[in-house]
Formats: structure tokens, C-alpha cells, sequence
């Protein structure tokens, strides 16, 4: 039986070990640490002095990480509905029309998603140059000066417009996801519905939205916490500028960590910033959850 | 037959065999002498090629090129001897370092940024080599202002880690062309150098270049005004971390008032806020800006161009009752020597040679505004480093604040985007900063 129970037993563990190793030293490994720097007090070069809790004390008190924190709320709420409005009507567009050249869009569409960050990073630079960049000169074109702005040095539009650079990234992702999802819903579901009469909003009511539902859901969980990531656009940039009118917690982390060497305060933002996430995934997941018992 | 077939087969055998050992112990021979020679030959190379390592802050293709000559010049003096190169960026420079120097790790040689930043901490870690007494013999003490060594070493009183010896000031660079165009002459008082600044607005033309999006050099134009509404003494002790001395008082409201005066006048491009570093200098050397307040590491960039006629002269003082000390004298980078290496007396030698007469004339020549003191000083190499000298002959020089504490930097840096984006007061302005050098650069953060 105990001879049984191990010739059942090992095989599936020494399958799991490397990766069990690699999770552990590059996952479980570094986030011990990082729990551990968030309880000392360290310029990254001296010797380290142990503060206890004290950093989780000063961080509940930092209006500028609540700021920063904010800022990720507000993108994240963005986020989850411009990119993935935008990348469903792509997908809608592209996939359930006959429209001639549709593979070619589908490329050019999802052409950003394959720039690195810092890449798009100096094309937005460019387009939002207030001098000769694409936007002002386009505005100046046509006689509307007057609209003409500094986007990135305004501390109402930098936010926005910082976003506006991300989706225009983001939305391929999304469109490229919806497109599997919808190509993969059977065609005799809408021919039935056609033959009973059913418009194109109801096809999409209740048809391709149930069918697609998985795929939406993940879309808007990947997406949501990407927006917490949001980091190399923000930093290249504006590095949270002007003021603290686009800081993110990514970039005041690194601000922390780094250059006001505080290592173990970073830590703690960091530590902050993923619990964040993991809350926010818990609670969407729960949410799913609960409109798939109801269904 | 059979016998004597038998022993032929042997004999035959024989000879084979024999035959094969002679080639199998000729072979074995030939490679044992190979082995024997490269053997005893590669200690001897290996001991005759050293490469000394050296890294650098600067990124800048000019800074990289100088540097590579200079390292060039030492080993080609030095047979067997080879430096290896490597440069950095600001902030890629002060993240890999400490890793680099924890990990036992990091070059032999470095030029690191400021004292109390980085080189400092390197000493207290004990990653760096004293070089107290090295500097009493070498005579670089006569040759280097002691208190540019003393604020840099100032973690470390009494001790000197590191040795500046490039300074950079902070100034106003001017396009020669289209102040003749508009009949300007340069300005002496504050009062001449805002009616410059009116002129040029009347004329249609934007009068300085900032590049407020990266946000340092917006700090600059407020340092430059900072620098000419109070006394030295109280800019040093703000720099060396003096709780005597305070952020919160009237001479650094004015200085504060007077930037977001000429932001609102539109002296200052008023895109600044969406204008970085590189567009800021870009705009001034296309003429579409006629000014920008800016320090001397650009004045190559500037002068390279030879169909661009700039100059240099420095801010006129707020204060015209104190002596007239330019801002923005930074006891730069520093020549450190890594704890850790195996090239001790080269290190020694190579940085000996980087502070002596002849690396320190490559660096002037090369438009750098040298500490060292030479006996006779070369003439300039461009007409801007000529302006730059003549500009430094009638005034001194100050440090910049914030030089000494990040915190306070960055303080600074955020609260004047804030400034002129209108978003917040001169007075809320002085009182932050009075909050960080209370809270964080005090305390030694």
C-alpha cells in the first residue's frame, strides 16, 4: 500500500519541483525579503537599522501615497472601460462584419501592443510636444489655436492625456482577446436568432455578451491590474509631474526606494501597492463569481 | 609454415605496435611540449595584461569620448596596461553602485556623484579608500579647493574619500544674433535683465527656455535667484545640513515671488511645464527662445555648433548690496578608488594621473570648468568657455542648494511645478521646504 501510495505520489512532485524551485527563488524568496526591508529603516548602502512597523505607520499618514494611490483608482476605473469598450468594438467590427481587408486592420490595431513602453513613451512624447508636437500643430492647422495646450504640463490634463497614451496600447490587447472569443462562438447561435427576428443589439445582448463573458471578465481583471503596474509611460514621461498631478504608486516607490534612498520604506509602499491588487482581485473574482451562481 | 607464419604474423605485429607507440609517444610528446609552453607562457601574459575598470556618471557622448581619451593616454603609457571604461546615467549610476560595491563587486576606479549622496555613503560602508594622505602627498590639496573637498567628504570629517575636480555654475546663455537684432546690450542689475526679458516678449519672442517638465531646471532659474537674494554663508550652511540656518525666510520668499513673477510676465516659456530638458536647449538653439538659465555641463553641447552664436553672462543679483557669487557651483563627481580592487597601486597611479596637470589641461581644452589650479592658465577653447571664465573672474561662486540632501531636492523641484502651475503659493512653497530640511535633512536622511 505505502509502496503504492509513493509510486503514485513522486512522480507528480519531481514534475512540480523545478518549477516549485524557480517560484520559490524568484517569487516566494524575493517577497520574504521585501517584507523583511519594509521593517528596517536602510539607505540601500549602510548598515540597516530595525524600525518594526514604524514604516506602515508613516505610510498610513503619507498624503502622498494616498495621492498616488488615487491616481491608480481613477486609471484603474478608466481602464476597465475605455480600452476594453474600445477593443470590443474593434473586435465586433473586425470579426462579425464581412468588411473587406479586416485582417490587415486587425495588425495595424494591434500594432502598439508590440512597442516597447519606452517606445510609445517618446512617440506620446512627440504627439503631446507643445512646440511642434502632432496634437497643437494639427489644432493650429485648422484654425483652433486657441485649443492648443501644454498636455503633459497641466495638472488637470496630465493625467488624462497620460492615459490616452496607454489605451492607445492597451485596447489592442483587449481587441485581440475579444476577436478569439467572438470567432469561437458557434454561428448557428446567430442564424437561429436572426430567423426569430432578433436585431443586432439583441444579438449582442444575448448572444455574443453571455458567449464572450469569460473572456470579458478576464479582460477587465488583466486590465485592472495592469493599471496598477502603470509605471515606464508615467516615468519616462512626467515622473509623476508636474507637482504630484500624475504620481503613481509604481513611480513613488521607486522615487522612495531609489533616489531618497529610503529601501525599506519602498518596501512598504510596495508591499502596500500588492495587497492592493491582490484585495481587488479577491473582490472581482468573488464578484464573477457570484453572477455565475446567479446565471 | 605454419610457425614461421605464425612468427612473421608476430613479428609483423610487432613492428606495428612499435611503430604505433613511436607515434602515440612523438604525439604525446609534442603535446606535453605544448602544454608545457603555454603553461609557462600564459602566467607571465596574464601577469603583463592588467585592465583597471573604471565607471562614470555622464552619459554624455562628449563626457564618454574625453573620458575614453584620457584612459587612453594613461595606458598607452603604461605597457601592458588596459582601462576599461564604463558610463552611466544619474539615476542607472546611484542604483548599480551600492549594489555593485554590497556584492564585493564594482569597478576599481569611479568618478561618482556628490559627496554626501553617494560617495559618502561608499566611505561610511567602508567600499572606498581613504586617500587623506595620498592628497598631502600628491599635493592635491594645493592644487583643489579645500572646501569644495571638505563639503563633498562631509560624512566623513577630517578624512577625504574622493576629490572633485570638475566644477559646473549655473547661468544665463544668450543667442548673440538676435541680441544684436533687437540692439540689447547685456545686463548689469536685475532691473536691465527684466527689461531684456519685456523687450523680447514685445518683440514676439519667448525670452528663456525652461525645461520644467523634467523639473531640475526650472530649480535652476529659482537657485539663480536664490543665490542672488541672500548671503553665501547661508546657502553653505543650508548645503553642509547647519540647523542655524532656515528655508523659511524673506530673502527665499522674494527669490520664490520673483520666479513666479516672470513665469506669469511670460519671460519663462510659459509651455515649460510640458517642455523637457532636451526640447528646452533644443528651442534656444533653433532661435525660437533668445535665453536659457542653465549650468556649464551644456556649454559643449552649445558650442559645438558652430553656426550658433552663444554666450554667457551671469544672473544679475537680487540683492545688489551683496557680493555677486554665481549659483550652481557643484563640488561635482568625485574620484574614488574601490575598496575592493586588486590594481591598488595602479588604481593609486591612474587616479593620481586623472588630477594631474595634463589630464586636467585635456578636460579644459575640452570646455570643462576644472577645479584644478593651474600655475598658468591654458587659454579658453571656445568663445563660450572664454565668456563662462570672464563671467567667473568678477564673480564667485555658490553651491546649489539641495546638492547635499535628496529630499529637500525633490521637495523643491515638485513644489516649483506647483508654483507655476499656480497650484500652490510662494509662502506654502518656503514652508515645505523649511518641513523637508527640518524633517529629513536634519535628521541625515
Amino acid at each position: 500500500m505505502t509502496n503504492l501510495r509513493w509510486r503514485n505520489d513522486i512522480p507528480p512532485l519531481l514534475f512540480i519541483a523545478p518549477a516549485l524551485v524557480v517560484y520559490t527563488g524568484f517569487f516566494v524568496y524575493p517577497l520574504v525579503k521585501l517584507l523583511e526591508l519594509s521593517l528596517y529603516k536602510w539607505d540601500g548602502i549602510l548598515a540597516r537599522k530595525f524600525v518594526g512597523l514604524r514604516h506602515y505607520e508613516r505610510l498610513l499618514g503619507d498624503e502622498r501615497f494616498w495621492e498616488a494611490l488615487s491616481h491608480n483608482f481613477s486609471w484603474m476605473i478608466a481602464a476597465v472601460i475605455v480600452p476594453v469598450l474600445f477593443g470590443l468594438l474593434l473586435a465586433i467590427l473586425l470579426s462579425r462584419s464581412s468588411m473587406y481587408g479586416s485582417i490587415v486592420f486587425r495588425t495595424i490595431f494591434f500594432m502598439p501592443q508590440v512597442f516597447s513602453s519606452v517606445t510609445v513613451a517618446l512617440i506620446w512624447q512627440w504627439i503631446y510636444n507643445p512646440s511642434y508636437g502632432a496634437i497643437n500643430v494639427f489644432l493650429s492647422a485648422i484654425g483652433l489655436e486657441q485649443l492648443t495646450q501644454g498636455w503633459l504640463g497641466d495638472s488637470d490634463l496630465v493625467l488624462p492625456s497620460l492615459f490616452i497614451a496607454w489605451s492607445w496600447v492597451h485596447y489592442g490587447f483587449t481587441m485581440i482577446i475579444f476577436i478569439a472569443a467572438i470567432d469561437a462562438v458557434d454561428e448557428v447561435f446567430f442564424d437561429a436568432a436572426k430567423v426569430d427576428g432578433a436585431n443586432l443589439w439583441q444579438q449582442f445582448r444575448h448572444i455574443l455578451l453571455p458567449s464572450i463573458r469569460g473572456a470579458l471578465t478576464t479582460i477587465i481583471l488583466v486590465t485592472a491590474i495592469s493599471s496598477f503596474h502603470i509605471f515606464d509611460l508615467v516615468y519616462v514621461l512626467t515622473r509623476g509631474g508636474p507637482g504630484d498631478a500624475s504620481m503613481v504608486v509604481p513611480v513613488y516607490m521607486l522615487e522612495s526606494a531609489f533616489t531618497l534612498r529610503r529601501v525599506g520604506y519602498g518596501a512598504t509602499v510596495a508591499i502596500a501597492m500588492g495587497l492592493v491588487i491582490v484585495g481587488f482581485s479577491e473582490l472581482f473574482l468573488a464578484l464573477r463569481g457570484v453572477y455565475k451562481d446567479a446565471d | 609454415m605454419s610457425k614461421t607464419s605464425t612468427h612473421s604474423e608476430k613479428a609483423d605485429y610487432t613492428f606495428t605496435e612499435n611503430t604505433q607507440m613511436n607515434t602515440k609517444s612523438k604525439f604525446k610528446f609534442v603535446l606535453l611540449a605544448l602544454l608545457t609552453l603555454i603553461l609557462s607562457v600564459a602566467p607571465l601574459g596574464a601577469q603583463d595584461e592588467v585592465t583597471l575598470t573604471f565607471w562614470f556618471e555622464g552619459d554624455a557622448p562628449a563626457a564618454v569620448a574625453l573620458f575614453q581619451e584620457v584612459a587612453d593616454d594613461f595606458a598607452a603609457e603604461r605597457p601592458g596596461v588596459k582601462v576599461e571604461i564604463t558610463s552611466f546615467g544619474f539615476d542607472d549610476f546611484l542604483r548599480v553602485m551600492p549594489l555593485a560595491l554590497d556584492g564585493g563587486e564594482g569597478p576599481d576606479v569611479a568618478y561618482v556623484p556628490w559627496g554626501l549622496q553617494a560617495l559618502g555613503r561608499y566611505a561610511l560602508a567602508g567600499h572606498a579608500v581613504e586617500l587623506t594622505e595620498l592628497a598631502a602627498e600628491e599635493g592635491w590639496l594645493d592644487r583643489y579647493e579645500m572646501s569644495d573637498i571638505e563639503l563633498t567628504n562631509g560624512l566623513t570629517p577630517g578624512q577625504i574619500y574622493g576629490i572633485p575636480f570638475e566644477n559646473v555654475t549655473i547661468g544665463v546663455f544668450y543667442n548673440k544674433e538676435l541680441f544684436a537684432e533687437h540692439g540689447l546690450e547685456l545686463p548689469e542689475t536685475l532691473a536691465d535683465f527684466e527689461a531684456i526679458m519685456q523687450a523680447l516678449l514685445d518683440a514676439g519672442i519667448t525670452p528663456v527656455s525652461v525645461g520644467g517638465r523634467d523639473s531640475w531646471p526650472l530649480a535652476h532659474v529659482w537657485l539663480q535667484l536664490v543665490h542672488t537674494a541672500m548671503p553665501i554663508e547661508v546657502i553653505t550652511g543650508i548645503e553642509n545640513n547647519d540647523p542655524a540656518y532656515s528655508l523659511d525666510t524673506p530673502e527665499f520668499l522674494a527669490a520664490t515671488q520673483k520666479t513666479l513673477e516672470w513665469a506669469q510676465a511670460g519671460y519663462l516659456d510659459p509651455n515649460m511645464l510640458s517642455t523637457g530638458f532636451v526640447d528646452a536647449n533644443n528651442l534656444f538653439i533653433n532661435g525660437d527662445v533668445a535665453m536659457n538659465i542653465g549650468g556649464t555641463w551644456v556649454m559643449n553641447d552649445f558650442a559645438m555648433l558652430p553656426e550658433f552664436q552663444v554666450g554667457f553672462f551671469p544672473t544679475p543679483q537680487l540683492d545688489p548690496d551683496l557680493p555677486w557669487h554665481a549659483g550652481g557651483k557643484n563640488p561635482y563627481n568625485n574620484l574614488m578608488i574601490n575598496s575592493a580592487t586588486e590594481h591598488m597601486d595602479l588604481a593609486v597611479e591612474f587616479v593620481s594621473y586623472m588630477l594631474g596637470e595634463e589630464a586636467q589641461t585635456k578636460f579644459w581644452n575640452a570646455g570643462n570648468i576644472t577645479a584644478y589650479q593651474f600655475d598658468e592658465m591654458p587659454p579658453p577653447s571656445t568663445p563660450l568657455l572664454a565668456d563662462v571664465a570672464h563671467a567667473n573672474s568678477y564673480t564667485g561662486f555658490g553651491y546649489n542648494i539641495g546638492v547635499t540632501c535628496s529630499a529637500l531636492n525633490l521637495a523643491t523641484w515638485r513644489t516649483l511645478q506647483e508654483l507655476v502651475g499656480e497650484d500652490t503659493t510662494p509662502g506654502e512653497l518656503v514652508a515645505t521646504n523649511q518641513q523637508v530640511y527640518e524633517e529629513d535633512c536634519l535628521s541625515g536622511e
